[in-house]
């Protein structure tokens, strides 16, 4: 179960990616993983999942970002669940 | 890197993980850690391509941090939205800041996403694991 916060922040976050960065980020930055933190609207473009998410930490250490990869419908693919 | 492949097939391997405490200043480049190290047996999951998920009650006992949250799909086609948190695993002699993601599961999971730059042998017939 995630929290409301992170609902939150996945919303907000997503919703900047949508309006703001897919269209650019897709065209130099395909495959790639980008953190967002919707509270500044800032952006960390980085080659893997925790490279993209340990930069937005590195500045905004008191708050939690959402993370896409660019050009995909998720940031992972679990492929089966751990039992 | 050895590990074992058990009794229902699945490829696990031992991994040491500590937490990892972010300091609250901005910009530092240090990165303070928990001292406390525990190990980990996870299971080798070529069809998962992250790095590392954990069970949501393990980082929990760890206290991790949470650092982010990232749309997952899963095996039967439907996404779901997960937390992930930092922690420092042990990966061939050196800690490595990973972001683990966390589900309801019960066993961890090690993805493509550690292994890219590694040669993984699993011998079936020996239960043997290589990792190089």
């Amino acid at each position: 179960m995630t929290s409301e916060h992170t609902l939150d922040v996945a919303q907000r976050a997503t919703a900047i990616y949508e309006e703001k960065l897919r269209h650019k980020l897709e065209k130099r930055h395909l495959n790639q993983f980008v953190a967002v933190e919707p509270d500044s609207g800032d952006y960390f473009v980085r080659e893997t999942l925790s490279s993209a998410i340990q930069a937005a930490r590195k500045v905004y250490p008191d708050r939690i970002s959402f993370t896409l990869r660019v050009g995909h419908p998720a940031a992972v693919n679990l492929g089966v669940m751990s039992t | 890197m050895k590990g074992t492949v058990d009794d229902a097939g699945r490829a696990l391997l031992t991994l040491a993980i500590r937490p990892t405490v972010w300091p609250e200043i901005r910009g530092q480049d240090v990165w303070a850690t928990g001292t406390e190290v525990c190990e980990l047996t996870v299971w080798v999951d070529t069809a998962f391509d992250g790095e590392l998920v954990i069970p949501r009650a393990t980082i929990h006992e760890l206290s991790l941090p949470q650092s982010s949250a990232v749309k997952a799909i899963l095996a039967d086609g439907s996404d779901v939205l997960l937390e992930t948190f930092g922690c420092q695993v042990e990966w061939f002699g050196i800690y490595r800041e990973v972001e683990v993601i966390a589900n309801e599961g019960h066993l961890p999971l090690l993805g493509v996403g550690m292994l890219r730059d590694r040669k993984l042998t699993v011998n079936y017939p020996t239960c043997e694991l290589f990792l190089e």
